[in-house]
């Protein structure tokens, strides 16, 4: 009996779980059940009365009331769901619509998707393969006027013998290319001295064998262990199991294979990838300049923090500035210095933040283009809710809520974002190696390896969401504020139909017109900064011919032995067939990295207080005016006979012999740089030196057998087609010392490219994307001009009755679209201006206000926008009068 | 977010209810004397809103009951202060005469 009633109130639960949703309906009934049975049991111990079970009954019922509430509670979660479907549907009945909305907010969203995985890549992901990236920081040495200065390996021991409680290590590295010898030709490779406690600190693991450690790098020249990279170890070892160690020779020492790296792991130089780590004691070995180790007052070494859990970058600025302070006071080489630490990607000394602003341009651009797409997107959809102003009437009529159509609308924006946004991410993929494009031509082992890791897809989902909020909001809102009883009303009929959704589309073409009309502008600019880069006389007029670099110094030569085989090499590549002519320079004019620079003074000269006479100079080898093309305009070129017993002799550029020798005879004079005299025997003409945009320099060229150095290029002037050359080239160099590897080989057309390569990138960029965004407006501006033109069809059927010819009411109708587009012109270009000021630094040979690139940008971006509303102008002439009056 | 409207006095006597103790549905009604069909939606309400917690009993120490594990309620510190606020508020009603209705405050 009892339990007969128990099993009655189990199925009035278990009949009415059909009124529960269905989402909550599990929960419902196993709530219930186990209150109810609980409830039985209690009462059945603590009995109160008869038809005290009973009453249990009714109070199941109430179960039944609960079942409803959630189905009418829960209803308002389940509508999005039915949106969902709606849209969907609605979608996939507009596959036009769809399509086109779809493609531009994708490729408003890839754009920024793509630039930011660069961005990524690069500055946030500095330290690939390490586990507590965020722990480091730089430390850059400053003194009262920098603070990109590298440190010395003495002061870099004392600040980590002595670091504070808020640092938990500090590790020293240098940058330092090598050769390698194996078997077959020799190999420029690039690697880093590093501390012994560089691998434990960073926390990085190896693959095979073992990392360096502290106990390799206690003896100075004496330590064999060397680590490769995953990528060195396949690329140069095919990946060989048996690789540990085998023994190679770097710069001619030998050294013992004892690891390879985990495969994440680059190396901490931002945007390269490095082959191979030697212990720092080798740097005599390695690097040469004698021994560095105990040399405070030579700065050379980069380094990294590595802050404890917790600690802030403040208070570790804090507790080293105490140190510093000590050691400023305790050696006369670290007086007046400090150090100041940064994170990695805006370290000065890092060189990260030398790309930061092109990237920062290229982040804007995307940026600005997602805006257009957001903007173009908008007009569709606001033209779509005019024509289902009737819908959304009726639904109003019956009953719906406008919160509740604001909602249905933003979940179909939602939806087009998000296809947009697989869409963006599939074209962000898709554009992963245009990134080859955007990589400087220097010669180093740069890698930037754009990956959609989860980082960028948060990125690419916040941009989506913005975007849903950028073209989704104003069409919702606007698209259910028509009024009912106007809604129902023949829209299409009335004279005066409603202007406000007219007014909202128009800004919208504005704004379209004017961002479309910057990114023209700027593009133009750094085309025509681009062409003028190209033409720009360099100075030199060697045209056809291959440069190669050498490096003298890891091959073990000394400054002796460094001249004869420059000399010899020189000699054996003029007889090669083929070869014109053939010099050494110490760097070609117009590579990354600037120039070298000489504080002199100059006989008969006096300066001004405070002048400083800084003259940038190259170190040449003979024959080097005739070989490069560059005019002698007085005196003779480098010799043969300009050795180190000879006196010191120089050739100066036209600007220095003007500004320092002003009505004397330049040939003959005296210029000490230090307390060398060097001879002016030669004026040559003058010519672009580190950047093509530099104003003249005076200029010094030095023979390089006066002034060795271990590097240099050779520059080999050929008749023709320079790629023959090539292979004698090294066959040449190879015969006088197999050790030495010619490297970062090119043509001197190839290298004049690298002259122009920020405008080209940016010009490129640019142009691109104002194409797109040009195209994007384009079609906005005609899906306004022909709503507007529909909208307008009773007014002009009118006007045509009463007289209008065809072309009044093209010119009525084109004035409209011109109203707009001037509007937008004029914010464009007020905008281009602004935009200009902000790059004037990348911008070569052309003004910020140079007037074919505004005009000429602005006259394309009118010629479309005209044809564009030319053809809904021409529709709306040919309107039949009857046909447009026959509804009023 | 708008502010949440004040509760009404079925909700408060249930956040009242739950603060002294009584964690399940139906301990819920015998304290407050509501029936089961307005408590049970007006805990759900109470939840969606923050001002209860729900969680499900432990299985364990159910099975050693041998009965099903039941759907407890807490006082989350939201709900406290809705409850004292509205506490507050029923406290500042003044005492006002009903002699028209010729009751006497001690029937009230």
């Amino acid at each position: 009996m009892k339990d007969v009633m128990l099993r009655l109130l189990l199925a009035i639960i278990d009949a009415g779980r059909w009124l529960a949703p269905e989402s909550r309906r599990r929960e419902w009934r196993r709530q219930w059940r186990a209150d109810l049975v609980h409830e039985w049991r209690w009462r059945t111990a603590h009995p109160r009365g008869v038809g005290d079970r009973a009453s249990l009954v009714p109070r199941a019922a109430g179960a039944l009331r609960h079942a409803f509430w959630l189905r009418m509670h829960v209803r308002s979660l389940e509508m999005i769901t039915q949106d969902l479907r709606y849209g969907w549907r609605l979608m996939v009945r507009k596959p036009a619509f769809t399509a086109v909305a779809v493609l531009t907010l994708g490729l408003g969203i890839g754009a920024n998707v793509t630039i930011f995985s660069w961005v990524d890549s690069g500055l946030r992901r500095h330290l690939r393969g390490v586990p507590d990236a965020d722990r480091f920081v730089a430390l850059n040495g400053t003194t009262r006027t920098r603070n990109d200065l590298v440190l010395s390996y003495p002061d870099f021991l004392d600040y980590r013998s002595r670091r504070p409680s808020s640092v938990d290590d500090i590790i020293a590295f240098s940058f330092a290319p090598m050769n390698l010898r194996t078997a077959g030709d020799p190999q420029r490779v690039f690697g880093q001295l590093v501390t012994g406690n560089y691998f434990v600190t960073l926390g990085v693991r190896p693959i095979l064998g073992r990392l360096l450690g502290p106990d390799d790098d206690r003896t100075p020249d004496g330590e064999t262990a060397a680590v490769i990279s995953h990528t060195f170890w396949q690329r140069h070892f095919e990946g060989d199991p048996a690789i540990v160690g085998r023994s190679i020779i770097l710069n001619g020492h030998a050294f013992t294979i004892v690891g390879v790296t985990a495969p994440a792991f680059r190396g901490t130089e931002p945007y390269l990838s490095l082959d191979v780590w030697v212990p720092m004691m080798m740097q005599a070995a390695m690097i040469g300049d004698g021994d560095r180790l105990n040399r405070r007052g030579v700065s050379w070494l980069e380094v990294l923090v590595k802050l404890k859990p917790g600690a802030s970058m403040g208070r570790a600025q804090r507790d080293l500035d105490v140190i510093s302070g000590s050691l400023a006071s305790t050696y006369p080489q670290d007086a007046g210095r400090g150090v100041a630490l940064y994170e990695l990607w805006r370290a000065p000394a890092g060189g990260g933040s030398a790309i930061v602003g092109a990237m920062g341009i290229q982040m804007a651009v995307a940026c600005v283009v997602l805006l257009i797409a957001c903007a173009n997107v908008a007009n569709l959809l606001i033209a779509r809710a005019a024509g289902r102003q009737r819908e959304t009437a009726v639904r109003l009529t019956l009953g719906a809520s406008r919160g509740r159509l604001v909602q249905q609308l933003l979940t179909e924006s939602t939806l087009l974002a998000l296809v947009g946004g697989a869409c963006g991410l599939g074209f962000a993929y898709w554009t992963k190696d245009v990134v080859r494009w955007f990589v400087p031509p220097v010669p180093l082992p740069v890698e930037i390896d754009p990956s959609l890791n989860g980082q960028v897809l948060t990125f690419a989902i916040v941009v989506t969401v913005a975007s849903v909020l950028a073209f989704g909001l104003v069409p919702a809102m606007q698209g259910t504020l028509s009024s009912v009883s106007a809604g129902l009303k023949e829209a299409a009929g009335s004279l005066t139909a409603s202007r406000r959704g007219g007014r909202i589309r128009q800004a919208l073409v504005v704004a379209q017109v004017a961002m479309s009309l910057m990114l023209l502008v700027s593009a133009g600019l750094f085309l025509k900064s681009l062409a003028y880069a190209q033409a720009v006389d360099p100075g030199f007029s060697l045209r056809s011919g291959v440069l190669a670099s050498l490096d003298l110094l890891p091959a073990g030569y000394d400054a002796a032995h460094g001249r004869a085989f420059y000399r010899d090499l020189l000699s054996r590549v003029r007889e090669l067939p083929g070869v014109e002519g053939a010099t050494l320079v110490g760097k070609m004019p117009l590579s990354f990295g600037g120039t070298g620079s000489f504080l002199v003074q100059i006989d008969g000269y006096t300066p001004a207080a405070n002048e400083q006479i800084d003259v940038w100079y190259n170190r040449v080898a003979s024959d080097h005016m005739k070989t490069m093309g560059i005019a002698l305009l007085a005196g003779r070129d480098v010799t043969d006979r300009d050795t180190p017993d000879m006196p010191d002799v120089g050739v100066v550029n036209e600007t220095l012999a003007r500004r320092y020798f002003a009505g004397r005879d330049p040939i003959g004079g005296l210029i000490r740089v230090g307390t060398r005299p060097v001879r002016i025997v030669g004026v040559a003409r003058d010519g672009k030196y580190a950047l093509i945009s530099e104003s003249p320099r005076p200029f010094l060229y030095v023979p390089a057998q006066q002034w060795y150095r271990g590097d240099a290029v050779l520059v080999v002037k050929t008749a023709g087609n320079p790629a023959p050359v090539v292979r004698p080239l090294h066959d040449a160099t190879a015969s006088l010392d197999a050790n030495v590897p010619l490297f970062d080989m090119r043509t001197v057309e190839q290298h004049l490219e690298i002259a122009s390569f920020m405008q080209r990138m940016l010009g490129m960029l640019l142009g691109a994307f104002g194409v797109v965004a040009l195209a994007l407006a384009t079609v906005g501006l005609y899906g306004v001009i022909a709503a507007i033109a529909a909208q307008r069809t009773p007014e002009i059927g009118m006007r045509i009755a009463l007289g209008a010819t065809k072309g009044d009411i093209v010119s009525l109708i084109l004035r409209q679209g011109l109203g707009m587009v001037g509007v937008g012109v004029a914010l464009g270009l007020a905008g281009a201006l602004g935009a200009a000021r902000l790059f004037r630094s990348l911008l070569v040979g052309v003004s910020t206000t140079d007037s074919t690139s505004f005009l000429g940008t602005t006259a394309l971006l009118i010629a479309v926008a005209l044809a564009a509303s030319y053809l809904p102008a021409r529709r709306a002439a040919a309107i039949d009068p009857i046909e447009a009056l026959r509804h009023e | 977010m708008p502010r949440p409207a004040p509760l009404a006095f079925g909700h408060v006597s249930i956040l009242h209810a739950i603060a002294a103790g009584n964690r399940f549905g139906f301990d819920i009604m015998e304290a407050t004397g509501l029936t089961s069909g307005t408590v049970y939606p007006a805990l759900d309400k109470l939840e969606s809103l923050g001002y209860l917690a729900s969680h499900w009993e432990d299985a364990r120490v159910a099975r050693r009951d041998k009965r099903p594990p039941r759907r407890y309620f807490d006082l989350t510190s939201a709900g406290a202060h809705a409850l004292a606020s509205a506490l507050q508020r029923y406290k500042n009603l003044k005492p006002v005469s009903l002699a028209a209705w010729k009751i006497r405050p001690s029937e009230a």
